[in-house]
């Protein structure tokens, strides 16, 4: 047995070439389809440590239909249901750029509150607060930078609150590149700015978030929060998480069209390698019965080769999209991935390695691939030797 | 040794037609003998040696080598029948091109269970004997036809079979290597082979280690 392996070896050494073309293009194959599974399991998992971050209720002043600003007076009530560990009002809201119907998403940060700035900390994170503080400055995101530019707002850009005034806000810095899609449409500043803009008078916030110790008291929390206040909604980290994957689910139809992709492409190496065992295999199936190889060994033997070539294939593709997906930040990739401004961004991914999918995924593409050869090596076997040893 | 009787072998085309290559042919070939199976292109010398070779089965008649019908074996006798028993030599160079002269006789040895050492041995005997020792190293790719036709006959031999069949030896080869083979096959019956050449080359007429000369003409033996 490991003298056929010895010799098998010395095949596909020497005969690389037969194997170079198909190698490349599963390799390739392999690691577009692995790189979708590792960003699919790292922003699965993404969405889960967003969501474990998230408060559990979020509670909104909500009206005949309309949302309105919500008293500041409710999260000292709040405080005081047992079983309710944190209460924050939150101030954020979107400014109009009329002649040009565009929107700016503007959020209002405590940059003193580690509890706040934790979220936003890698946006944020060479920010020298003093210094920021010191004028009424404001962080933004490439598409407000785009936006700004091209209507000449390179220094400041002068916001109208709804009390007619003018607030000049220079420009101090751009989110880091890389969180180009979250951050594309924002804009943070200090907090009582963000207000005054905003015009939400003092006493009031955007929405008051709540977190809660225990998550056996949810529902009763939950009912308590419905009963304080008849004019309120209020969305549980449930709702979030349906929207999320609602989300994910929308991008999923982006990679439907990958993968019929990927598949074309492994039924034309399917094709591919079924042809070559038409041509290149012939001679050598042919010194092996001329020498005394039975049938059987000859299958076993080119299916040893040809599992090394698709397992090798496989490795080196998985490996490929670890390194694109986890090292590289999976350039293109992500950005088809991360084009919603609710998922929260991180500059490189979160290591995943899904087992049960890579497993699935060497299975569906190990198992054609054998197939694949089987047929037409059985079938050169079997033929009448005298036609070919001449 | 090698004894066929009453062998015919008729070809049916895709259309039904039938051709008969073979006619009620019989003859027997001793141990250690050198037969010569003369005849035109198309007289069935080929399908004789394919038939001997337990490459093909006849449409009818008996084969028996060593007292054994080889007509009944299945494809699992037939291989091991073809490993053990049987060299079968081509006109047409069955190698593997990128593979060098040594590691060509590899594909012979690998279904028996020997050490490397054995199968070091086995290997340099085999080149030993049929002039090739000196290119063991090199790619078969870059010899030349006659030696190419050495590595040949190498990886025929390191078996040590009992039987030689050589189908148009020759056809590939000039006179100065057509001798070189004829000297290979001379040493070989010395060793106690038996030799059945398929040819129609001039060459080897009136051979003295020759013991038979059969003439097959239109699947008839003459």
């Amino acid at each position: 047995m490991l003298n056929k392996f010895h010799f098998l070896l010395l095949l596909l050494i020497n005969y690389r070439k037969k194997h170079i073309a198909i190698f490349f293009l599963s390799t390739m194959l392999v690691a577009i389809l692995a790189s979708v599974l590792f960003i699919s399991s790292s922003l699965q998992k993404d969405i889960n440590i967003t969501l474990e971050q998230q408060a559990d209720f979020t509670v909104q002043h909500f009206r005949a239909g309309h949302l309105l600003d919500t008293p500041s007076s409710w999260i000292d009530e709040y405080l005081n249901i047992p079983g309710v560990a944190n209460v924050e009002g939150r101030i954020y809201g979107m400014h109009y750029y009329e002649p040009k119907e565009q929107y700016f998403m503007i959020i209002g940060v405590d940059f003193y509150d580690k509890q706040i700035v934790k979220g936003m900390q890698e946006l944020i994170e060479n920010l020298d607060v003093e210094k920021f503080l010191a004028k009424k400055n404001m962080i933004i995101g490439a598409g407000v930078k785009d936006f700004f530019d091209k209507y000449s707002y390179t220094k400041y850009y002068t916001f109208r609150p709804p009390d007619r005034s003018k607030e000049k806000v220079y420009i101090y810095d751009e989110f880091p590149k890389e969180s180009t899609i979250l951050t594309n449409d924002m804009i943070i500043m200090d907090k009582p700015l963000a207000r005054k803009i905003l015009g939400i008078k003092d006493g009031f916030v955007t929405d008051i978030i709540l977190k809660i110790t225990n998550q056996n008291e949810y529902q009763k929390i939950y009912e308590k929060l419905i009963v304080s206040h008849f004019d309120t909604r209020i969305i549980t980290k449930k709702d979030i998480a349906k929207h999320y994957k609602k989300l994910f689910n929308y991008k999923g139809g982006i990679f439907m069209v990958l993968y019929i992709v990927a598949i074309v492409t492994f039924l034309l190496i399917l094709y591919q390698r079924y042809s070559m065992v038409q041509n290149s295999d012939v001679k050598e199936i042919n010194i092996l019965r001329s020498v005394g190889w039975q049938v059987n060994e000859i299958i076993s033997f080119k299916l040893l080769e040809n599992f090394i070539v698709a397992f090798v294939a496989y490795i080196v593709g998985v490996i490929f999209a670890y390194i694109y997906v986890f090292f590289l930040g999976a350039p293109v990739l992500r950005n088809i991935f991360l084009g919603s401004a609710n998922l929260q961004i991180h500059p490189s991914f979160i290591a995943v390695v899904p087992t049960s999918e890579l497993i699935i995924l060497f299975g569906i593409f190990v198992l054609p691939f054998l197939l694949a050869i089987v047929i037409p090596v059985w079938r050169l076997c079997v033929r009448d030797m005298s036609e070919v040893l001449r | 040794m090698i004894k066929l009787k009453n062998i015919n072998k008729i070809f049916t085309d895709n259309n039904q037609q039938s051709f008969q290559a073979l006619k009620n042919l019989s003859l027997e070939i001793q141990k250690n003998e050198c037969v010569l199976l003369h005849g035109s292109s198309g007289s069935g010398k080929t399908t004789l040696l394919h038939i001997i070779a337990s490459l093909m089965k006849p449409s009818d008649g008996l084969v028996e080598v060593n007292n054994k019908n080889i007509v009944s074996f299945s494809d699992y006798h037939a291989s091991i029948y073809r490993h053990k028993t049987i060299a079968y030599i081509t006109q047409s160079f069955y190698l593997f091109d990128a593979l060098s002269v040594e590691q060509n006789l590899l594909p012979c040895l690998v279904l028996e269970t020997l050490t490397p050492l054995e199968i070091e041995q086995k290997i340099s005997q085999a080149l030993s004997l049929a002039n090739i020792a000196h290119k063991a190293k090199q790619k078969v790719s870059t010899l030349s036809g006659g030696e190419k036709q050495r590595c040949i006959i190498a990886r025929a031999i390191v078996n040590n079979p009992e039987i030689i069949l050589c189908d148009e030896p020759t056809a590939n080869l000039d006179k100065e290597n057509s001798l070189h083979f004829m000297e290979v096959m001379k040493k070989l019956k010395k060793r106690g082979k038996t030799i059945v050449i398929a040819t129609h080359d001039p060459i080897f007429h009136n051979l003295e280690w020759v013991d038979k000369t059969f003439y097959i003409k239109d699947g008839y033996l003459e």
